[in-house]
């Protein structure tokens, strides 16, 4: 059967089988930023952007996203330019190996579009479902920190 | 500067005048991850036309011996290629331990056994064309156990009438009929003698609970013949090379027939440092000709994989009326569950990395390794030094309670000082005699300063002490001090090579494995400073065993340190064959050129040609050759990093609950290639640790299964819970390691439990002998107290 | 990894009637919203045939008025915790419980008819809602209202009837003129944890702040969660000092029947539960006005 929805801002037909997740139809048409890390929706690395807010994909029906507006990591930059956010998560060294990264990047994103002030808390919040072993989160959290400092135009 | 080795001199002036090394270079794999379009094994696309998948049954029972195998049900399921036992896969043992050749490790391991000896262990496998119909399949085959009485707990491992290795095949063990896998003794002086004389004796007894590593990325391998009828293998390994070897043992094949290739790995720990799902992946392909992936779930991902060695350690010290410590000793008694995995060399690190720190006259170190019905332990971050240390340091801060003294000076009076001989090094290597280390630069002090402040030690403790009596909430403050190894001495090595493109960027072949350290990125920066480019010139591939040279892999603190001094070799024979070139080119004379920025130099004229010229010429124009270079590098040094961790907290004493107010950390790796890289991993063994500390903790049942194996109910930190932290590096220049470098990487795991045991003790009177310290085992002791 | 393996249809009723109409004559037929629940129940949704997704049944909204706060079922965690309504709302205590639910993603998508719904004796949503005096409207056959203390049989298990839907959640608002304060504690291994033990109070104070009514819900101590009727009897009526709310929290034992599990042995919970009783009747008494 076909689900309709729009992946970073391009409109989509996916073949599916009504038993999919949505984490399976992303992968299987390429959106490989969309990881496995658990199958219970704990860890945040298969998450994704639908309706502006951050979902667990590998615990989501792929049809509950029919007409829905899904955003991946593959779709943060802008015409082959990283966005701010990205930019900062490499530059404070937030990124080791990596695999949380594109789910981590999303929850920031997600809450910077929401939140363009975000206090500490409100990062440590949005960062809180998406599991990481390698940083200890401090430098993901100060780079979405900086990230939003930068987007306001501060120095 | 000494033409030779150059790379190998380091000082504060000569670090001013690198120019990619001690510099945050741009993470060479950060752009493609933060794009998204990284690809980690599950996201490649094979040159294959159909993929098939492979799922394990995994043992329900924790030892049992299998009787029969009914797969008629899933053979008949339209889809399923076949299923694979002891019935039909022919039994060779090995060990799984990715380590160096002869491993250290007994050889008790079979793909498939008529027996399983931990609730989690292989039973079978089936082999399908999609996931969902392996897992059906699974469902489906009967299997009939005869079920086996059950060691669960170590100290009933030895003497017990149930034996659990009683198969007559396996070899390296130390004693089957008392389930001891191996055990290790070491002395220097006479630590018996010197007890006696001492003025202050002090025993304590501490243990240490079984962990996971769980990286982001669970296990996963694809394996497939090529078009030359070679199995390629893609797996999320650290350990490429002797994932190679031991799996051509396996199955029987030659090691030229297998192709190994790491292309990302999603964080590792220690865990992929290990022959785990590699094996039957290999097999399977072997068997049938097709392409195979196997992936665990996250369950068998805690269930199913490798573990810390849970250890009991009693400690023992001597010492003068003036504090001087005059014996040390440790005795531990090791669980390295049903296979013996690392089994021997964790334990000898847990000795010769604590133990070493202190120069006590009379030392005294035994390790008994027994088997248990319960998960397999193996390699994980700091490998035998957080066991270690939670002791020894938790000990030393008694001690000095005891003793009336101030436990920092008791500590630092007592350490290695630059110049010192660490004689249990010699005793003490991997699984064989070890290489006497002299200390040559030690940061420790620098460490300590630096934390102090931090936390504001001194202060704090004397705040809180009177703050504490009117409150029910308690505030206290904790330091531990820690030290570490930089590869395995006269082991581990490490091979590279470098040619040149006609555009002066060169290709950096090498076998060392990024696991996420960020290797990849180091070692092109060690590359473009030997070679006096940008690192962006540095085209880095690595961990292929069919293209780039031989490396150990990524464990024990070695990559930086050993596969550095490969690559800058290579490198530097890459420069020489430049400087040369650019002499003719130049028409000087070698000793009044120099490089610098991609160019050859004239000192003289200043006259100066590309690199890109150069490359034009040697490829193209006049006697041409490719200028290349390789190196290999095998060290028997092994410096220490030192590090000094510090913790305020805040224990509720009516709950029991502990908040982490406050962590510093300060680690003296030698020189950070990428300071920003090495606070990362400083940060990142923190986590480990503090978890290690708190709340971390797999749990069975009095069957032995395991009741927590996901992240719902196996608790780790998340950033709501991480403290205020603080990260230094403290640089010393040790001359054994390339432009100064030791290791960060383990180091930082080996304090936080300690710290946090000696902060909590300092709020609240209260000292936690188990890990991890929870709020119920707190309350508990508390009330108790009362 | 597809599930929910014997699955054919999906479908988005429009109303809630519709919903029910379908639980009731599809094969094997399930209702869904978040799906945090039902996608990881493992063998349980092994059978399901036809799922039945109500988000988009016009069941997602918060409407105040003088009487009551109206919570439509598929009502998102995430839309509790952020919603203004309940900032201030009874000292906050419901987005309170709300920010401690498990993750940002999984708030995104659980609603509050799920939690409930799902019955787990850790929810952090349920002692508040028993605390607020909280009802449920469900519709299946008839429509039937429920207040939530009794809701619950056990872990898991409601009183609802099968094919009922949660279709709303009723607060009762307090009268102006009522000096009620309230409060929630959730103390977990760590700050998301599923909780070990958790709870909510609301005290109604006197003018000279003696206590005029109280409602004290504790969870994780129980087959699910309960309100300590025996301990709201005996504060009735007292003006409270910390030695008071200490002996009257000694009667906890008796309400509860704590279990171990990977997080806590029984007796720990047990000793907790007295303690946290404690703070909570403390802290929603002094948020009602009263003096210590």
């Amino acid at each position: 059967m076909k689900l309709n929805l729009k992946v970073n801002g391009e409109n989509k037909v996916f073949d599916i089988d009504v038993r999919d997740t949505l984490m399976d139809v992303l992968r299987a048409n390429g959106y490989t930023s969309v990881k496995h890390g658990c199958e219970t929706g704990e860890c945040g690395a298969c998450t994704v952007i639908i309706n502006r807010k951050t979902v667990n994909t590998c615990i989501y029906p792929a049809l509950k996203a029919e007409n829905s507006d899904v955003i991946t990591c593959e779709g943060l930059e802008k015409d082959g330019k990283l966005s701010i956010l990205q930019e900062k998560f490499i530059e404070m060294g937030a990124i080791q190996c990596g695999y949380c990264t594109p789910g981590m990047l999303l929850s920031a994103h997600a809450l910077l579009m929401k939140n363009p002030n975000p206090r500490l808390e409100d990062v440590k919040d949005a960062l809180s479902g998406n599991f990481c072993r390698c940083t200890g989160y401090k430098k993901p959290v100060d780079a979405v920190m900086a990230a939003a400092k930068e987007m306001k135009g501060g120095e | 500067m000494d033409n030779k080795n150059d790379f190998m001199v380091n000082s504060a002036e000569v670090k001013k005048k690198l120019s990619e090394i001690g510099k945050n270079k741009r993470k060479v794999d950060g752009d493609k991850i933060a794009r998204g379009r990284a690809l980690y094994v599950g996201d490649i696309k094979m040159p294959i036309d159909k993929l098939y998948h492979a799922k394990i049954m995994h043992s329900p029972h924790a030892h049992a011996i299998i009787k029969k195998i009914d797969a008629s049900r899933a053979l008949a399921l339209k889809g399923v290629v076949g299923v694979y036992s002891h019935e039909n896969i022919p039994r060779v043992q090995y060990t799984t331990a990715g380590q160096n050749y002869p491993e250290p490790s007994p050889y008790d391991t079979v793909m498939f056994d008529y027996k399983v000896r931990y609730a989690g262990d292989r039973v079978c496998a089936v082999l399908a064309e999609t996931p969902e119909l392996a897992e059906e399949a699974l469902a489906l085959i009967k299997v009939e156990y005869e079920v086996l009485p059950a060691i669960l707990d170590m100290r009933e491992s030895i003497g017990n009438k149930v034996i659990i290795h009683d198969e007559l095949d396996s070899t390296g063990i130390l004693d089957k009929t008392k389930n001891i896998a191996a055990h290790v003794k070491a002395e220097v002086g006479d630590a018996q003698k010197a007890f006696s004389a001492a003025d202050f004796v002090f025993e304590n007894e501490y243990s240490v609970q079984y962990v996971q590593a769980a990286p982001v990325e669970p296990h996963i391998a694809i394996t497939y013949f090529d078009e030359n009828d070679r199995i390629v293998m893609y797996c999320s390994t650290q350990v490429p090379f002797h994932s190679r070897r031991i799996v051509a043992r396996a199955l029987g094949i030659p090691v030229q027939k297998i192709r190994v290739i790491k292309p990302r790995t999603g964080g590792s720990f220690g865990v992929k440092q290990e022959i785990l799902i590699e094996d039957v992946c290999a097999m399977l392909t072997h068997l049938t000709k097709k392409a195979v992936k196997l992936e665990y779930s996250r369950k068998e991902e805690f269930s199913s994989s490798r573990t810390r060695h849970p250890q009991i350690l009693t400690i023992k010290t001597g010492f003068k009326k003036d504090g001087t410590m005059t014996a040390l000793s440790m005795k531990l008694l090791a669980n390295t569950g049903a296979y013996g995995s690392h089994a021997l060399t964790v334990q000898c690190n847990t000795g010769s990395k604590a133990l070493c720190l202190y120069k006590a006259p009379n030392v005294f170190f035994e390790a008994t390794i027994v088997y248990t019905n319960l998960p397999v332990a193996g390699a994980l971050r700091g490998y035998g030094g957080p066991q270690g240390y939670f002791a020894l340091d938790s000990h030393l801060e008694e001690c000095a309670k005891k003793m009336g003294v101030d436990s920092i000076e008791l500590r630092h009076k007592n350490q290695v000082k630059v110049g010192d001989e660490l004689p249990l090094t010699k005793a003490l290597g991997e699984g064989r005699e070890g290489f006497m280390q002299t200390l040559k630069t030690c940061g420790m002090q620098e460490c300590l300063d630096k934390v102090l402040k931090d936390i504001d030690y001194y202060n704090k403790k004397k705040k809180y002490a009177e703050e504490n009596k009117k409150s029910s909430i308690k505030r206290g403050v904790g330091i531990a001090m820690t030290m570490h190894g930089s590869g395995i001495p006269g082991v581990d090595m490490g091979a590279a090579s470098i040619k040149i493109n006609d555009d002066g960027s060169f290709n950096l072949l090498c076998g060392a494995t990024d696991l996420g350290t960020g290797s990849d990125t180091i070692l092109s920066q060690i590359a473009a400073e030997v070679l006096k480019v940008p690192t962006s010139k540095i085209l880095i591939y690595s961990s292929d065993t069919d293209i780039t040279p031989f490396d150990v892999g990524a464990y024990a603190s070695s990559t930086t340190y050993i596969s550095g001094v490969a690559i800058a070799k290579a490198a530097k024979q890459c420069l020489d064959q430049i400087i040369k070139v650019g002499a003719h080119l130049l028409s000087e004379k070698l000793e009044d050129l120099y490089c610098e920025n991609s160019s050859v130099i004239s000192k003289k004229t200043k006259k100066s040609v590309s690199y890109t010229d150069v490359a034009l010429y040697t490829l193209y124009k006049e006697d041409q050759f490719q200028i290349m270079g390789s190196g290999s590098h095998i060290t028997y040094d092994c410096p220490p990093p030192f590090c000094v961790q510090g913790c305020e907290v805040e224990v509720d004493t009516e709950t029991g609950k502990i908040k982490l107010v406050k962590f510093s950390s300060a680690v003296d790796c030698g020189l950070a290639v990428n300071p920003v890289m090495a606070e990362g991993q400083i940060e990142g063994g923190v986590h480990m640790g503090l978890g290690y500390a708190l709340c971390e903790e797999l749990k069975f049942d009095a069957k032995g299964v395991m009741t927590n194996p996901g992240f719902l109910d196996y608790k780790m930190l998340s950033t709501l819970d991480m403290p205020e932290m603080y990260t230094h590096i403290v640089e010393t220049y040790e001359p054994s390691g390339p432009f100064g470098t030791k290791s960060v990487s383990e180091i930082p795991v080996d304090g936080p439990a300690p710290a946090v045991a000696n902060a909590v003790e300092n709020a609240c009177s209260v000292r936690i002998y188990d890990l991890p310290i929870t709020s119920e085992k707190l309350l508990n002791a508390l009330l108790e107290k009362k | 990894m597809q599930y929910i393996r014997e699955l054919i249809k999906y479908y988005w009723p429009e109303s809630l009637e519709d919903a029910v109409k379908m639980l009731m004559h599809e094969p094997c037929a399930e209702i869904i919203a978040g799906g945090t629940e039902l996608l990881v129940s493992g063998k349980r949704v092994s059978a399901i045939k036809s799922l039945v997704d109500i988000t988009r049944a016009e069941l997602s909204y918060v409407k105040k008025d003088k009487k009551s706060i109206k919570i439509g079922s598929t009502t998102t965690i995430s839309d509790i915790q952020h919603n203004p309504v309940f900032t201030d709302f009874a000292n906050g205590i419901l987005s309170e419980a709300a920010r401690h639910f498990v993750s940002v993603q999984i708030r995104n998508v659980a609603t509050i008819g799920g939690n409930l719904a799902a019955a787990m004796p850790s929810s952090d949503l349920v002692p508040v809602l028993m605390a607020l005096d909280a009802k449920l409207h469900v519709t299946g056959k008839e429509k039937r209202e429920f207040a939530l203390n009794g809701f619950f049989i056990s872990k898991r298990k409601t009183v609802m009837a099968p094919y009922e839907i949660i279709g709303e959640v009723e607060i009762p608002l307090p009268s102006p003129a009522q000096k009620t304060g309230y409060s929630f504690i959730k103390f977990g291994r760590t700050e998301l944890d599923i909780a070990i033990v958790n709870g909510a109070a609301a005290i109604e104070i006197e003018a000279d702040s003696t206590i005029k009514e109280a409602r004290l819900a504790l969870g994780s101590v129980a087959s699910n969660t309960i309100r300590c009727l025996e301990i709201e009897k005996e504060l009735a009526g007292k003006k409270l000092t910390k030695e008071i709310i200490f002996e009257i929290c000694e009667g906890v034992s008796k309400a509860i029947d704590p279990k171990s599990d990977v997080r806590a042995s029984a007796k720990y919970r047990g000793k907790l539960a007295k303690v946290i009783a404690g703070r909570l009747i403390e802290k929603a008494y002094k948020n009602a006005g009263g003096k210590i």
